[in-house]
């Protein structure tokens, strides 16, 4: 079975080394835990600790993952909206000439929220023109910054972008998400760090098994973790639909062909 | 030894819509256990049985503590708005039936922790049976239920361990709930201890055992809702800063001396 991570992150975060994870967590230390793991590849994105330098150190160390290992990861580009035209420019640049695969957004990078439409617009525009997905952090310690009734808000005027909805608006605006993700046809959601059953199975029976990702959050959460809780913890779902959520899903959201 | 101090045992349909057979009872739970290989689970009443008191499902677990008396393990839980109602089912579940503690969580009886008139006979009863505590902390219901207002409760009684559920965590990050309180708290009073219920994130639990060691952090799962095998995993084999003594003490090792196994 072809698993694939939604939700990981490569990069430098002095708080590794607390639990014994190296800073920064490169190319090798990943391959290593997916090949433990059982992980054919991950979506990574740098780590928030590098916001102070716009990513960009971490952003290499991705550009260089992807270049020398294609088919095991997958680029987040992450954005801070407002340096307005330097952050599209950016965009262009990780997306267009080194192989990035989708934008990240987290309100906390750049001080901002989602209803923010005069700054996050000409993001989204851009997103929209280079025809990728972008993933929205939602929920979460300042979840009045970015909910998943926010994300459809963007979904519903930028309908040719697929928005994915971090963590399920987990913890704190979880309850929005159903109604959300039934009226948004273009909305998926990644489960990082959620391991309350009944907050996914409650998507699952709501909108099917085809707009569900797998994500872990590693190195913060064990990507081995999320993986076992659908392969053996999730007991009303059948072969086909963890084959979905593990990888299916993913394998069609972001164009890979395997 | 492998022992999980936070669980749940009986009737909540939530758990049927995970595939999981109700109610889910002795049986389910050892055949659960021997698959992902612990060795003994503490397993409280869930809060919707609230309304009954917690009594069928206290009925359950009782009846799973007889049948499988070194893999089960009986929380008993109240609401100490029923008064001496409340104090004489505690002390039965106890002392006729063998439960190892009191679980407490505000919401069952919409009150807060530093409410002591209500809570002080519920706290001087456990005394007298010499049981732990548990205290449910963090979550959406943080502010009823903080680290510091377990530790003023504990430095009043200094004879009873109390348990800070969650870590005073909740979800991704730590929201909501009450981190920043538990490593202050914890160093306050020795007779503190918490559990790892609902909290994967490594940076956290590594830190609250760099501040205080690991003699008083517990092993706890939330299970069923969400799997109990995996906080095994997730302290056994991805907190790698963890010594093998550290890691035996957190998995199983305390819970043997906080429940006097």
């Amino acid at each position: 079975m072809l698993v694939y991570d939604a939700h990981g992150y490569l990069g430098s975060n002095p708080e590794f080394a607390k639990y014994g994870v190296p800073s920064p967590l490169g190319e090798y230390d990943w391959l290593k835990l997916m090949d433990k793991q059982g992980i054919t590849g991950a979506l990574v994105a740098p780590p928030g600790a590098g916001a102070k330098d716009d990513f960009r150190p971490d952003m290499e160390l991705i550009a260089k993952a992807i270049k020398n290992h294609p088919g095991r990861f997958y680029g987040y580009t992450r954005v801070k909206p407002r340096k307005g035209k330097t952050a599209t420019d950016e965009i262009r640049y990780w997306i267009q000439d080194r192989g990035f695969h989708a934008v990240k957004m987290n309100t906390t990078d750049d001080d901002y929220t989602l209803a923010d439409r005069e700054l996050i617009d000409p993001i989204l525009e851009t997103i929209q023109d280079l025809k990728v997905p972008v993933l929205i952090h939602t929920g979460d310690s300042h979840g009045e910054t970015c909910s998943p009734n926010m994300v459809a808000d963007l979904a519903s005027d930028f309908r040719d972008v697929t928005f994915i909805i971090g963590h399920m608006g987990y913890p704190g605006n979880e309850n929005e998400l159903l109604k959300v993700m039934i009226k948004s046809k273009n909305t998926v959601t990644e489960t990082a760090s959620v391991f309350r059953r009944a907050v996914i199975q409650n998507i699952l029976d709501g909108i099917g098994y085809d707009r569900v990702l797998m994500g872990s959050n590693e190195p913060y959460s064990p990507v081995g973790l999320a993986k076992s809780l659908f392969n053996e913890h999730m007991n009303s779902l059948t072969a086909k639909n963890r084959i979905a959520i593990l990888g299916g899903n993913f394998m069609r959201v972001f164009g890979v062909n395997k | 030894m492998i022992y999980d101090s936070h669980a749940y045992l009986g009737n909540n349909p939530v758990w049927s819509d995970i595939g999981l057979n109700l109610p889910f009872d002795g049986d389910e739970w050892v055949k659960l256990l021997d698959r992902v290989g612990i060795d003994g689970v503490l397993t409280a009443p869930p809060g919707i049985g609230a309304d009954e008191d917690f009594i069928p499902d206290m009925d359950i677990i009782s009846e799973a503590v007889k049948r499988y008396p070194d893999r089960i393990f009986g929380f008993a839980r109240i609401n100490p708005r029923k008064g001496d109602m409340a104090l004489n089912e505690l002390r039965k579940r106890v002392e006729d039936q063998g439960f190892k503690a009191l679980k407490m969580n505000t919401l069952d009886g919409n009150y807060t922790l530093d409410d002591k008139g209500l809570l002080y006979p519920v706290i001087e009863t456990a005394a007298n049976l010499k049981i732990p505590v548990f205290f449910h902390t963090g979550d959406y219901s943080f502010p009823t239920c903080t680290p510091s207002m377990v530790s003023s409760i504990a430095k009043d009684f200094s004879q009873v361990n109390f348990i800070i559920g969650h870590m005073g965590f909740g979800g991704v990050n730590g929201f909501p709930g009450s981190t920043e309180e538990l490593i202050p708290c914890m160093k306050s009073s020795q007779n503190l201890f918490t559990e790892t219920a609902g909290v994967f994130k490594a940076e956290f639990i590594q830190d609250v055992v760099d501040s205080i060691g690991a003699d008083r952090v517990l092993l706890g799962s939330n299970g069923p809702y969400s799997p109990n095998e995996l906080p095994k995993i997730m302290i056994g084999k991805h907190m790698n800063k963890l010594t093998d003594t550290e890691k035996s003490l957190i998995l199983g090792g305390n819970f043997l001396r906080v429940f006097n196994i």
